[in-house]
């Protein structure tokens, strides 16, 4: 394929040291991440686990710069993001996030939505950037529904249409916030091999948030698990199945060996969120 | 307190707020006083009476009886008008909900009187009903019962079916999913139709009354309010006087400025209000008046005069159409 | 029909559709209902006012009075579909309402915009806007009396002011409506200040701005129904409490159904239009099936 960039560039190393956040809301301190560090590979899937509430997506708008951290640093490919002196990143289009619930702007068509990075980052004309969009969309397979609102297609599309809105910036990472959440088993098979077929074309590092096991392994090249609430790495876990993987991967012994392991970790976590949730509660 | 009023005033919001209304407060007293510092008027704000005055003119108020009886007055008829909306309003938006054919009955003819403007029925109700008071009522009940009944409606409409299903699987009857699911869960578009109707009722109840002459000679004197509010009252007064004895004291006072204001503004208003309704009356006794935009006192004082001519017509015309009434 | 046929069918377009809703719409006992309906209440008025004259009933025209007036060449108390006066005074009214649901929402939607956009201009706009919105619109005519010139100036100025508000509240409210997670996604897609402004502000808060357009129109036309009644010198308010005055009532209740069918019509078009910029917004509700 043309359009085959390979992983020989590696761009898009995400270095996260010691980074700490603390939320004071009205005098309530409450610490989100402590002390939390990972180094990411460029071109690496990286995979974050952990259970809910723990402050994994704190972790990623501090990547992404939609909050301040309050110590530690940030470093994409050697470049500062956040760090003293700068608790707050810039937001960029070289950093891209799939939101949780989803964000195409339902006042634009799936079309308008892809084009529109591109052309308010005056890197294409609006005219140029349209036909890129279509043409990107077409390789997603959404080639029938350019001209479709996201409220008409269904959830599925939209998010394969907001994973093409980030890539059409040929963004250095891609930031996914537990993506296919809300989808039923069968959609979000046919999800992951539609983004998995995504990465093998662009070689795009992939920070991923999730709490499915089977996702983290099946998609990731390293799971990172994190403890409960204060977020800290636990363990992490390398998955050493070739690409490109199929479904049938699933049902393979090493698999399920590897999801043991993760299994175990993130168990053990789990079960103390979820006291720690009854002790609030009381 | 002094406390509180630190927390206060460190929030940036409250802070640029108070600044806000201080700012606008001087901003109107110089726009009020602009006519006689510098001698231009800025589109007639020179005839607004500063905030000083409207300020003393409020207090001036406060310990009147008529003022306080004129919020009796106001707070009854919004009271019943209300009350009777509520209680004729709920149960109709609920029967328009739960029952088809009293929808498709009901719904088309109370759709066409919607639009009507609450106001627009004042002069029918007044010739309907045998006392002012009924049809000031009657005006309010209007503007807040279409707004009842329409959230009434729409809140029971948009409870979710699967609580129905639910209930309905559980054996409820009828009657138990009308008591236990339907009037429960169209409770909080019940209080947003009561709130939203009350600010309307306000609304309409000042409107009508100013309309209806509110209770005094019956007959739709509203610029006996005018006088009152011409005083600056308006911010302070938000209901109508009944007590036509304290429209004469307030016309009879008397401030330089103020005088000037009352004048001008009983001018235009004859001739805004009485210009083509009183053309079998002598029609030619009202001129354009001529806009004292001058500087020099001369101007000013033959301004005053010819305002103060008008204003005798005026009253002379009040006495006639009074006779007429009768 | 069998499997193959059906499958092969197209859905109804265009005129079709309209066809199709038409007689679907027919099929139900809706409409049969809301002839009944109206006729009935027509009945009852027409039994209360002119068949059985009961008290007090007599003193309003009957719909048979009022129908013969209406359509005559000749009316008996000066107002029919065949008189000048009739459509001079819903041309002024309407004129008016065009002049102040102009000024009104070209002011009230881009100040509402801009004060949910911006903290600043919020908190300094804001709490006067809060000063000023509960003084009833009728308390403002001595004041606008003063400020404004002419007849008209006054008018309109009561009818702006009460739709202004309205408006601006909207708007503003349709702001603070927008996820938070479209301002993000715009600022990860590297948009200026005034590309989110233009993409995301705007198109998001419209769905706010025409429901507070079509609360703003019917506002609009109570205040100047009530300005017309007060301090006009035509116009359909000026209609009702001219006939009032004169001890005519059948001219009377023709304004009051005209202003009902004229608030109705405008509703429409502002619904209407909204629905056109927003196609967005109508295929969305219609997927969740409201």
């Amino acid at each position: 394929m043309a359009k085959n960039t390979s992983k020989v560039g590696k761009k898009g190393a995400l270095s996260i040291k010691n980074v700490t956040k603390i939320y004071d809301p009205s005098g309530v301190n409450v610490m989100a991440v402590d002390d939390c560090s990972m180094e990411i590979a460029g071109g690496e899937v990286c995979m974050i686990v952990g259970p809910s509430g723990c402050g994994k997506t704190t972790l990623l708008n501090g990547i992404a710069g939609f909050h301040s951290i309050t110590e530690g640093t940030i470093h994409l490919d050697g470049e500062l993001l956040c760090g003293p002196g700068k608790p707050k990143a810039d937001q960029s289009a070289e950093r891209m996030v799939v939101f949780q619930h989803g964000a195409l702007f339902p006042w634009k068509t799936l079309q308008e939505n892809v084009a529109y990075g591109p052309t308010v980052q005056k890197v294409l004309s609006p005219a140029q950037a349209t036909e890129k969009a279509g043409q990107m969309l077409a390789e997603a397979g959404l080639g029938n529904f350019l001209k479709k609102y996201p409220g008409e297609v269904s959830s599925g599309m939209a998010r394969r249409a907001e994973i093409v809105r980030a890539l059409i910036n040929n963004p250095k990472v891609l930031l996914l916030d537990e993506p296919y959440r809300a989808m039923d088993a069968l959609t979000k098979q046919i999800m992951h091999e539609s983004l998995l077929e995504t990465y093998d074309r662009t070689g795009v590092t992939i920070f991923f948030i999730t709490h499915d096991l089977e996702e983290a392994i099946f998609l990731g090249d390293k799971v990172h698990i994190v403890t409960t609430r204060p977020c800290q790495l636990k363990k992490t876990v390398e998955v050493k199945i070739p690409r490109p993987r199929s479904y049938e991967t699933q049902s393979s012994e090493k698999f399920r060996k590897l999801l043991e392991e993760v299994n175990d970790a993130v168990h053990e976590e789990a079960v103390k969120a979820f006291k720690a949730g009854e002790r609030e509660m009381a | 307190m002094t406390n509180f009023l630190q927390t206060l005033f460190n929030n940036t919001t409250t802070r640029r707020g108070v600044g806000a209304i201080i700012i606008f407060v001087i901003l109107w007293h110089i726009g009020s006083q602009l006519d006689e510092w510098t001698g231009y008027d800025l589109l007639g704000i020179g005839l607004v009476p500063p905030p000083g005055d409207v300020f003393a003119a409020f207090l001036e108020v406060i310990p009147l009886h008529g003022y306080w009886m004129s919020w009796v007055a106001s707070f009854g008829r919004v009271i019943t008008g209300f009350l009777v909306a509520m209680v004729i309003g709920i149960p109709f938006g609920l029967l328009l909900a739960v029952n088809r054919y009293f929808r498709g009955v009901f719904f088309p003819p109370f759709e066409i009187l919607r639009p009507i403007p609450p106001l627009a029925w004042v002069p029918a109700s007044l010739i309907f009903w045998p006392t002012n008071e009924m049809s000031i009522a009657f005006v309010t009940f209007l503007g807040a019962f279409f707004t009842i009944v329409i959230n009434v409606l729409g809140g029971a409409r948009s409870i979710d079916i699967s609580y129905l299903r639910a209930a309905q699987s559980m054996g409820a009857s009828q009657l138990d999913l009308f008591w236990k699911i339907v009037l429960p869960g169209t409770l909080p578009s019940i209080f947003t139709g009561a709130a939203v109707g009350m600010g309307i009722t306000w609304e309409v109840v000042l409107a009508a009354e100013m309309i209806s002459g509110g209770g005094t000679q019956g007959g739709g004197w509203p610029w006996l309010f005018y006088l009152e509010l011409l005083y600056g009252r308006f911010l302070g007064t938000n209901s109508c006087r009944n007590d036509f004895h304290w429209h004469c004291r307030l016309s009879i006072v008397k401030r330089d400025k103020k005088d000037r204001l009352l004048l001008h503004a009983l001018a235009t208003f004859i001739l805004t209000r009485t210009r083509t309704q009183i053309k079998n009356l002598k029609h030619s006794e009202f001129e354009s008046p001529e806009k004292s935009h001058g500087n020099n006192k001369i101007k000013k004082e033959g301004d005053k005069r010819s305002a103060f001519q008008k204003s005798q017509q005026f009253f002379s015309f009040l006495a006639r159409r009074e006779q007429v009434l009768r | 029909m069998n499997s193959t046929a059906e499958s092969n069918t197209v859905a109804p377009e265009g005129f079709n559709l309209f066809l199709y809703r038409t007689k679907k719409h027919f099929s139900g006992p809706d409409p049969y209902l809301t002839v009944a309906g109206v006729f009935l209440w027509l009945f009852a008025y027409w039994v209360l006012c002119e068949g059985l004259q009961i008290w007090r009933f007599t003193k309003l025209p009957g719909p048979v009075a009022i129908s013969k007036d209406w359509f005559s060449t000749t009316p008996f108390q000066g107002i029919s579909i065949f008189t000048q006066e009739y459509y001079d005074h819903i041309y002024v009214s309407c004129k008016r309402i065009l002049i102040a649901f102009g000024i009104a929402t070209g002011l009230g939607v881009p100040l509402g915009l801009f004060m949910g956009w911006s903290r600043s201009i919020r908190d300094y706009i804001f709490p006067i806007i809060e000063l000023l919105r509960p003084i009833p619109i009728l308390a403002w005519v001595p004041l606008s009396i003063l400020l404004l010139p002419g007849f008209e100036g006054p008018v309109i100025f009561l009818a702006t002011l009460a739709s202004f508000f309205v408006t601006t509240l909207n708007a503003m409210l349709g702001v603070d409506s927008i996820d938070e997670e479209y301002f993000r996604a715009a600022g990860c897609l590297g948009s200026s200040r005034w590309d989110v402004f233009k993409n995301v502000v705007v198109p998001g808060a419209l769905p706010f701005i025409f429901t507070g357009l079509q609360i703003s129109i019917g506002v609009a036309w109570f205040s100047l129904v009530a300005a017309e009644m007060v301090s006009g010198d035509l116009g359909l308010g000026y209609l009702i409490v001219d006939a009032y005055m004169n001890n005519v009532t059948v001219p009377m209740v023709i304004a009051m159904i005209t202003l009902g069918f004229i608030g109705y019509f405008s509703s429409a078009c502002v619904r209407a239009l909204g629905n056109r910029l927003m196609a967005w917004h109508v295929k969305e509700l219609a997927q969740q099936g409201r």
